[in-house]
């Protein structure tokens, strides 16, 4: 009796649990765009931090407005806010010419003193900001980029949608938008404008911001979801789609859940690894090969554990970096040499560190190395990549151990000197200094010591306007690395992007560099 | 009882201090800061990094920096997030009711689940079901908990197309069956994974008990076997069974922020993993002292539900 009654408890729990789930179809009319970023969004300032990640730039991206748009890795860049722009003064001035249609979200016109007051109040000293972005290459303002005195100030309003801005050194445009464009994001004055800069952090804006970029902030849970709208006022036009829903996932599940059809994109490029490729396709997700390989892959060097350049040098030549391409790019990716990509101009050829694991050996006897294990940090997703490279140093004789940790810890541990080595990918750029950028001068400096000799080229390639005098400047500067061996390149890499084959329209590429053409996607 | 209240509520707020002390000096001793994680996009100058880096207060000393925490947790303040920006308690208090939900709807189906299986697998031990109720806990506890996730989503999501696999809602709809469809699969998990203790403590408590003279005293007096078996045997069972649920909270607590973060559920759980990795010490310390106040809270509420369970539980 008893058994009976407690199966026929048990029956109806199981019942219930299916009947349950049967129930709660989500269909709906609109025309949602379901988006999975696998690294939550901080705050929604974009001047909170200096420090923000690429995932807050896309996201930044979408409410806030940018002078242009790059894509293919900066080798293509678009108009967006600014219709075209020029060079003036010797590369002294950078003119940009305003589209007179940007509007903000709340209909009043985005105008070039708009950009001077977006300018001015990240060089403003008594500014809250933790960054300044760009300033310092600004006239009238100091190294850290605090505006000097307002009147020599280096952005001025030339009329209503036409915005000048004042360099110290020469500066092309393009590389200044190129390096700048995706964290100079235009500011409301006539929302802002009334609000002191030193308080401008705790202003309300933020909680729900009014900006020119293609998107509408709707709502969001904090780190989980967000809902943006199409901007009804942004200029540019194309898409067709009523919702965006970002949805903060973990990275392990994103392909289960494009396959499922609950997400139709993944933020910054939506790539899968070549692994996984023949599952996507044949569960009817669009996958394409990456168009540009800009993914960097290289190995950190941390200078103080190891400051014999001999021993830097044989690191490089004991690797093998076609057997690590095939390993972890297979056929999208080419062994790398130096830091700039193929397919552009600063692109050196003729600059090849060979594997030679016999003159790998001979620079270890002339170094005197006794032996010493080195240490490699790495994150655990790079694991195949640092075992083929210990295996590989360990034929030269050189000693390496591994230790698997996460990204901050890494970086940690290198400018700590607890690590010798590290294993860092990037996304790449057109610009031709780009790697500076990944890693400039100060404690998350990993890579350099203090040098006289790279300072003076960095500033020699960013005054030169000239392209062919900066071509050769740069491959100079490329094979100077190479011989220093602060750091080793080790590939460039596509992606194989994959999204729902119900949008189209979307430029993977332009996700690399933080920037989506948001307003042309389609839902089909 | 009240003595007895008073000295287990402050054993526990001194446990807190501990746990929280404890965890705000591992926290800090982490390789890292909150500003080398953000550090992803590059390009800030050294001023800009040394100014952020007072901005959070991460110049100061160690102890100075928890002595100001616990001066603002005393005052109600739980500080402001080094990476949303705006106070701990506002974010928690967003990403706190979906993890009550889930955690509530888990355990919940786990007791409903683990209990009645137990009950019978110890009423007729050896038989079908009782070998049956033993694969099914034993998988349940066997099997790693984010595989589970993951192979829920691939079987009932993506195969079956059952139920839908993340977030808490769909876009657009607001509906009771729509949060419930969502909740199924995480859910789910966690009553997979605690049923399995739950079953196994249920039939070995329930074995013990049913050999006890009592309840043949009972049978002997007349009283149907459904009463005896469920007025006078699971009544004394409980007690080593609520045990079981208060030693396998915290454990359940920490498999649904996998859970949650897996099946992209907002809830606490997944937020504190999320601040940890960004090394964001006010919001970790604030989802700690809201798990840890919980969990204290609910092992108070079952060690005064013994004494209700159990006669021979006296409280002094």
């Amino acid at each position: 009796m008893l058994h009976r009654k407690l199966s026929a408890l048990c029956l109806a729990l199981a019942l219930s649990l299916t009947l349950t789930a049967c129930g709660g179809d989500s269909g709906d009319a609109e025309k949602v765009i379901n988006m999975a970023y696998t690294t939550a969004w901080g705050s929604f300032n974009p001047y909170y931090s200096a420090s923000t990640t690429m995932y807050e730039l896309s996201l930044y991206d979408k409410v806030y407005d940018k002078l242009v748009f790059t894509d293919m890795a900066g080798a293509v860049i678009r108009p967006r806010a600014a219709d075209s722009w020029e060079s003036a003064a010797g590369g002294l001035e950078a003119v940009f010419h305003l589209n007179p249609e940007a509007s903000w979200s709340d209909g009043e016109r985005v105008t070039a003193r708009d950009w001077v007051f977006t300018a001015r109040l990240l060089a403003d000293p008594l500014s809250a900001f933790s960054t300044r972005v760009f300033t310092h290459v600004l006239a009238g303002t100091n190294p850290d980029g605090v505006m000097t005195g307002p009147d020599a100030f280096g952005a001025e309003a030339l009329d209503d949608y036409t915005l000048k801005l004042t360099f110290k050194e020469p500066t092309d445009p393009d590389d200044f938008l190129l390096h700048y464009n995706r964290k100079f994001l235009v500011l409301p004055e006539h929302i802002l404008g009334g609000v002191a800069p030193a308080e401008i952090l705790q202003s309300k804006f933020w909680r729900t911001p009014t900006g020119s970029g293609p998107c509408i902030y709707v709502s969001q849970m904090t780190g989980s979801e967000m809902v943006l709208a199409p901007n009804p006022h942004y200029h540019l036009h194309g898409g067709n789609w009523d919702k965006l829903v970002l949805r903060v996932l973990d990275s392990a599940s994103r392909l289960t859940v494009l396959m499922s059809g609950e997400v139709d994109q993944i933020e910054l490029g939506s790539s899968i690894s070549p692994d996984d490729k023949p599952t996507a396709e044949a569960n009817g997700l669009d996958v394409r090969d990456g168009e540009v390989q800009s993914f960097f892959m290289e190995v950190l060097i941390n200078e103080s554990g190891i400051p014999d350049e001999r021993i830097r040098q044989a690191l490089h030549y004991a690797i093998d970096k076609d057997a690590i391409v095939e390993a972890a790019a297979k056929d999208v990716g080419y062994p790398a040499y130096g830091y700039e990509m193929r397919n552009t101009d600063y692109y050196d050829p003729s600059l090849e560190f060979p594997r030679d694991v016999e003159r790998a050996k001979a620079l270890l006897k002339e170094a005197g190395y006794d032996g010493r294990p080195y240490t490699i940090a790495f994150a655990s997703k790079r694991e195949n990549i640092a075992a083929l490279l210990t295996q590989q140093w360990k034929e030269a004789g050189i000693n390496v151990e591994m230790v698997i940790v996460d990204v901050a810890t890494m970086f940690s541990g290198l400018t700590s000197g607890i690590y010798d080595l590290g294993l860092s990918g990037h996304s790449a750029t057109a610009y031709s200094l780009w790697f500076e950028t990944e890693f400039p001068a100060n404690s998350t400096n990993v890579t350099f010591s203090s040098d006289p000799v790279r300072d003076s080229y960095v500033d020699r390639i960013s005054a030169t306007i000239d392209k062919e005098e900066k071509i050769a400047l740069v491959k100079e500067y490329q094979k100077y690395l190479a011989d220093k061996t602060w750091y080793i390149p080790l590939y460039f890499a596509g992606e194989y992007w994959v999204k729902s084959a119900r949008v189209s329209n979307i430029c993977n590429a332009a996700s690399l560099m933080c920037n989506d053409n948001v307003w042309e996607w389609y839902v089909n | 009882m009240a003595r007895y209240l008073y000295e287990r509520v402050l054993s526990a707020l001194l446990t807190m201090f501990f746990i929280t002390a404890i965890l705000y000096v591992l926290l800090a001793s982490i390789q890292g800061s909150a500003l080398d994680v953000m550090g992803g996009s590059g390009g800030e100058t050294a001023a800009e990094y040394e100014s952020a880096r007072q901005a959070l207060g991460l110049d100061l000393p160690l102890w100075l920096r928890y002595a100001h925490w616990l001066r603002d947790v005393l005052r109600g303040d739980l500080g402001m997030s080094y990476r949303y920006g705006i106070p701990v308690a506002e974010v928690i208090g967003q990403r706190f009711w979906p993890s009550v939900l889930l955690i509530g709807t888990g355990v919940s189906f786990a007791v409903l689940l683990g209990v009645p299986v137990g009950l019978l697998a110890a009423y007729r031990p050896r038989s079908v079901w009782d070998r049956l109720s033993s694969f099914f806990a034993l998988t349940g506890f066997a099997v790693p908990r984010f595989i589970t996730c993951i192979a829920f989503i691939y079987i009932f999501s993506f195969k079956l197309r059952l139920v839908p696999a993340t977030g808490m809602h769909s876009s657009g709809v607001v509906s009771f069956g729509d949060l419930v469809s969502h909740l199924i699969l995480p859910a789910s998990t966690i009553t997979f994974g605690a049923v399995g203790y739950l079953i196994q403590q249920t039939r070995s408590a329930c074995l013990d008990v049913f050999h006890e003279d009592y309840l043949k005293t009972a049978r002997a007096k007349g009283l149907s076997e459904l009463e005896v078996v469920l007025k006078h045997g699971l009544r004394t069972a409980l007690a080593p069974i609520l045990t079981q649920l208060m030693v396998e909270m915290p454990e359940i607590v920490g498999f649904a922020a996998i859970a949650e973060k897996i099946f992209g559920w907002p809830g606490i759980g997944s937020l504190m993993i999320e601040a940890i990795r960004n090394r964001d010490i006010p919001l970790t310390m604030g989802v700690t002292l809201v798990i840890a106040t919980l969990v204290l809270c609910v092992n108070i509420l079952l060690d005064i539900a013994y004494g209700l369970l159990d006669p021979r539980v006296r409280y002094r």
